[in-house]
């Protein structure tokens, strides 16, 4: 049965814009989605991974080896080093049994009471009980290759779990060492973090890990709410019926995150812009670099999404409360929220 | 209510002297409400499942048989204990069998059995937060969901179940108190294949649409998930009745059963008048703003239908003069800083022990082999199968943990007299630098004010500054002391979190003056009294306890109590927040102060 289209979702508009931006561009750091509960964060992430085009593998690997280095492999080109192939696909290659298959974007959703070992992978109890063989069990983080990993209640997460999975989101691979192995293998996937605050805080540390933020409320406009039921209505009525009406909007919101992948090299930041946005991070007082590095980022993703080659002040204004508000430090006693300060900030820097 | 084991099967119950006619028809009503909950979820299994609050007995076991027959013969029933390990839930290799076999034996999982039948979950109310995501992930995977009757068998202070799991489950249902008598099944004329037959879906009118929404925000609810499950009951209800469109009284009987028990059956307050502006705001939620800003036609229809669900809701409370307990957040609980606490599931790794790995202890291969290995030779030999790996319980190695246990501060705070203002403005001020600085984030911060009569808990235990914030935002302060009770009602919450495996720090801010007694009469001496005897009682907890005394000049009282609970003592006439916190904060952490 198909996911919920995304371009059928009402409302939601920040978590839509980050989560399209970390399509553009994986590498921003990942979206923590703060705020209340049933808001249809699960949703918006799988229609995401609905709406991308399905990714090339190799049939029975656990890892989504990319197929250009098997093929090359296999039509006799030697091995690329640069290149991962896990140990089940170099198998079928001496075996000439490679086969091609389209699989979905992966979405993988990590459960709330997960082990290191379901995560990171593990020794294979199996192998290693009934044929005494050392084997690498992949965990979770080989199943995300390529794909979105999904954590639910971020803050209930054990600290040295969070430090761990946003290590190899920054840097795209999956070092394991542990009984005995040393495995290492490539894990890139955009890190989408949910959470209410009202249940517990995140580590300033780990907050300023992820790439952008934003504030996720339950709809309070009846005209709102109506339509949403009454969509989510008409989709379970008849799925196949209601995803072919929204095919086209589907089809735009694709093409537009494809040719924003492959044009977001190109794109530049004029250098006023830079200087405003330096600006603008001084006077928040966030710490460290990583707000204006992430800023920076994902306004070259929104320009490339748009089909610009030129970041614009608009797209700052628009994009810099997700990257920066989970990055200032609180005062205690100072009730003004995040987002306001953002706001002022701005207009001091001339930004809005 | 009856006490004694049996319940009466046949015959009325023994007139009971002192019952009115409320507790009677409130169980006759409680028990068809159930009764229509049961047909239309075996009708419409998307309506998610039941909250089922009922301790173990013949009522209960009598709707669960009531639902069952009204179900597909061979549909899975699966009961989920309250503990069970993640391997049994969610499938996964089945140690002990593997290793008898020496074939991999895999377990499938329960929640994988159960798919397309129902879950019956006992105990939800003491269900972990990590358990109930689980759950509430698997409902939502379409493919392979299955109804949950959620049972509920706490008492008044237990917890509710998670909110998570309630909000996806249409029905709540009340069984508390009703009679084994009344608890019969005149069965329907139709089987159970007739039930599960599907027809063609009856159509929601536009109005009435439209009215379902502003009706719901009336009555104080926001989630979207029973605002569609409302929709699937009133047109599960009109699917039974053969009608081809939803009606307005579908609507409200929908509403009353799946709002019974999640709103308040009082009166909502009246709406604004037609001519005031409504605020441009987006941000309110309040029902009043909703109500002035969306043009609505049919407000008469509106007004009718809530008017209706409140009158009509069911009081789901077996014993009148108890109070209900509501759908609310159970407390979640989760962190890190505190003694370390050896432990068999998480935290840092401390080393290996020889033990069975049962109850979820887990296994460390290297060490099995590695104790299993040099017996292979004399074991092969013995059996002379060549391939396997001969392992014996008696190789079985599991990992040890040191586990980090949570820590839980309670602030005592003397909100009386003149005084109370200021006093509460330093308890906030030292309770956001605890929930703030980062290296204490993991504590849990719960605050007791006293003044008038007795002490009250303000904040539960919270790891949220949000939270605090909104809690505390406008308590009112003044009034005479009464410091007996809150040391009692502090010693008590600490007990409670204590035996939930918290290490627990007690804080007073106080000028040690009691004037209110126990009882709750302005007698200073006795208040004295009683303060000191609580101050007994908290020292035999063995909790680590501080006392600021924030009189002007200390007259000794202060004193003297800290002295009866054990509590360290330090004047301090402007408790200002950070130094407070800070010390407070090096105590926990076991430094010296």
């Amino acid at each position: 049965m198909p996911t919920f289209p995304f371009s059928a979702i009402v409302g939601q508009d920040a978590l839509k814009e980050a989560i399209l931006l970390s399509a553009v561009d994986p590498g921003l750091g990942g979206v923590l989605a703060f705020g209340d509960r049933g808001t249809g964060k699960t949703s918006l992430i799988r229609s995401v991974a609905q709406l991308l085009p399905p990714i090339q593998t190799i049939e029975g690997c656990a890892y989504n080896c990319k197929p250009q280095a098997a093929l090359e492999m296999r039509d006799g080109g030697g091995e690329n080093a640069a290149a991962f192939l896990c140990d089940s696909c170099r198998q079928k290659i001496s075996d000439g049994t490679v086969e091609i298959i389209n699989r979905p974007v992966p979405v993988i959703d990590l459960p709330l009471g997960a082990t290191e070992d379901r995560v990171l992978g593990a020794l294979d109890l199996e192998a290693a009980l009934v044929r005494g063989e050392k084997r690498f069990e992949p965990g979770l983080l080989a199943r995300a290759h390529r794909g979105f990993l999904y954590i639910d209640e971020v803050n209930l997460l054990e600290d040295h779990l969070i430090d761990v999975l946003l290590d190899v989101a920054a840097s795209g691979e999956n070092l394991v060492e542990r009984e005995g192995m040393s495995i290492r293998h490539p894990a890139r996937f955009v890190l989408v973090g949910s959470g209410n605050p009202e249940e517990g805080e995140l580590r300033p540390q780990l907050l300023d890990r992820f790439g952008l933020s934003v504030e996720v409320r339950t709809p309070t406009e009846i005209d709102e709410r109506i339509e949403i039921v009454r969509r989510r209505d008409r989709f379970d009525q008849d799925p196949d019926g209601f995803m072919a009406s929204w095919q086209a909007p589907e089809g735009e919101i694709r093409d537009a995150i494809l040719a924003g992948q492959a044009k977001l090299r190109d794109v530049t930041i004029p250098d006023e812009i830079m200087t405003q946005i330096a600006q603008l991070c001084i006077t928040l007082g966030a710490d460290g670099l990583r707000g204006e590095l992430t800023l920076m980022r994902a306004a070259r993703a929104a320009a490339a999404f748009d089909g610009r080659d030129q970041v614009s002040l608009t797209d700052i204004g628009r994009i810099a409360p997700s990257a920066l508000r989970h990055r200032l430090r609180k005062q205690p006693l100072d009730e003004t929220d995040a987002t306001t300060r953002i706001a002022r900030a701005m207009t001091e820097v001339g930004i809005a | 209510m009856s006490q004694g084991a049996a319940y009466p099967a046949a015959s009325m119950p023994a007139a009971e002297p002192e019952l009115s006619s409320f507790p009677i028809e409130n169980a006759i009503e409680r028990w068809a409400h159930a009764l229509e909950a049961a047909r239309l979820l075996a009708r419409n299994p998307d309506l998610g499942g039941v909250i089922l609050r009922a301790r173990p007995g013949p009522v209960r076991d009598a709707w669960i048989k009531a639902y069952r027959e009204r179900l597909p013969a061979r549909l899975p029933f699966i009961t989920l204990p309250a503990h069970t390990d993640t391997t049994r839930l969610l499938g996964g290799l089945d140690f002990a069998a593997t290793l008898a076999a020496g074939n991999p034996v895999t377990t499938t999982g329960l929640l994988d059995s159960a798919a397309g039948g129902v879950l019956i979950c006992s105990m939800a109310e003491r269900m972990t937060p990590a358990r109930a995501a689980i759950l509430a992930a698997r409902l939502d995977d379409t493919n392979n969901t299955f109804v949950t009757v959620l049972i509920d068998e706490g008492e008044a202070d237990d917890p509710a179940p998670p909110e998570c799991l309630t909000d996806r489950l249409a029905f709540p249902i009340d069984l508390e108190g009703i009679p084994a008598a009344f608890a019969t099944d005149p069965g329907d004329n139709e089987t159970p294949e007739d039930l599960a037959m599907s027809m063609p879906a009856p159509d929601f009118p536009d109005d009435l649409e439209d009215a379902l929404a502003v009706s719901l925000a009336r009555l104080g609810v926001s989630s979207l998930r029973l605002h569609l499950l409302c929709l699937r009951c009133a047109r599960t209800i009109a699917a039974r009745d053969a009608r081809s469109a939803i009606s307005e009284d579908d609507i409200i009987t929908a509403l009353r059963l799946v709002l019974a028990g999640r709103t308040d059956p009082l009166p909502e307050p009246p709406p604004p008048e037609p001519d005031d502006p409504p605020p441009p705001d987006q941000n309110q939620s309040e029902t009043e703003k909703d109500d002035a800003s969306h043009s609505s036609p049919d407000e008469a229809l509106e007004d009718r239908i809530v008017e209706a669900v409140q009158s009509g809701l069911i009081d789901l409370r077996g014993d009148p003069g108890s109070t209900p307990r509501r759908m609310r957040q159970a407390n979640v609980t989760d962190g890190k800083s505190g003694l370390a606490v050896p432990s068999w599931q998480t935290g840092r790794r401390i080393g290996t022990r020889a033990k069975p790995p049962e109850g979820g202890k887990r296994i460390d291969i290297l060490a099995t082999l590695t104790a299993a290995a040099p017996w292979q030779r004399l074991r092969r030999e013995g059996t002379g199968e060549e391939k396997r790996l001969h392992i014996l319980p008696s190789d079985l190695r599991i990992k040890q943990f040191e586990a980090r246990q949570k820590t839980l501060i309670i602030f005592v705070v003397d909100i009386s007299g003149s005084a109370a203002i200021q006093r509460l403005g330093e308890a906030k001020g030292a309770v956001e630098y605890l929930l703030t600085d980062c290296y204490s984030r993991r504590d849990e911060v719960a605050l007791i004010g006293f003044r008038g009569r007795e002490a009250e808990i303000l904040l539960p235990p919270t790891r949220s500054l949000v939270r605090m914030r909104q809690t505390l935002a406008g308590v009112p302060g003044g009034g005479p002391t009464p410091l007996a009770d809150a040391i009692s009602k502090a010693a008590m919450l600490g007990a409670r979190e204590q035996r939930r495996g918290k290490t627990v720090t007690i804080v007073f801010l106080t000028d040690g003056k009691g004037n209110m007694t126990l009882e709750g009469t302005a007698d200073r001496k006795q208040a004295q009294n009683d303060a000191e005897l609580m101050a007994r009682g908290l020292k035999s907890l063995e909790v680590q306890s501080f006392l600021f005394d924030n009189a002007k000049r200390p007259t000794g009282q202060a004193q003297t109590i800290a002295g009866a609970m054990g509590a360290f003592y330090r004047h301090l006439p402007y408790a200002r927040g950070a130094p407070v916190a800070n010390l407070i904060g090096k105590a926990v952490a076991g430094q010296r102060v």
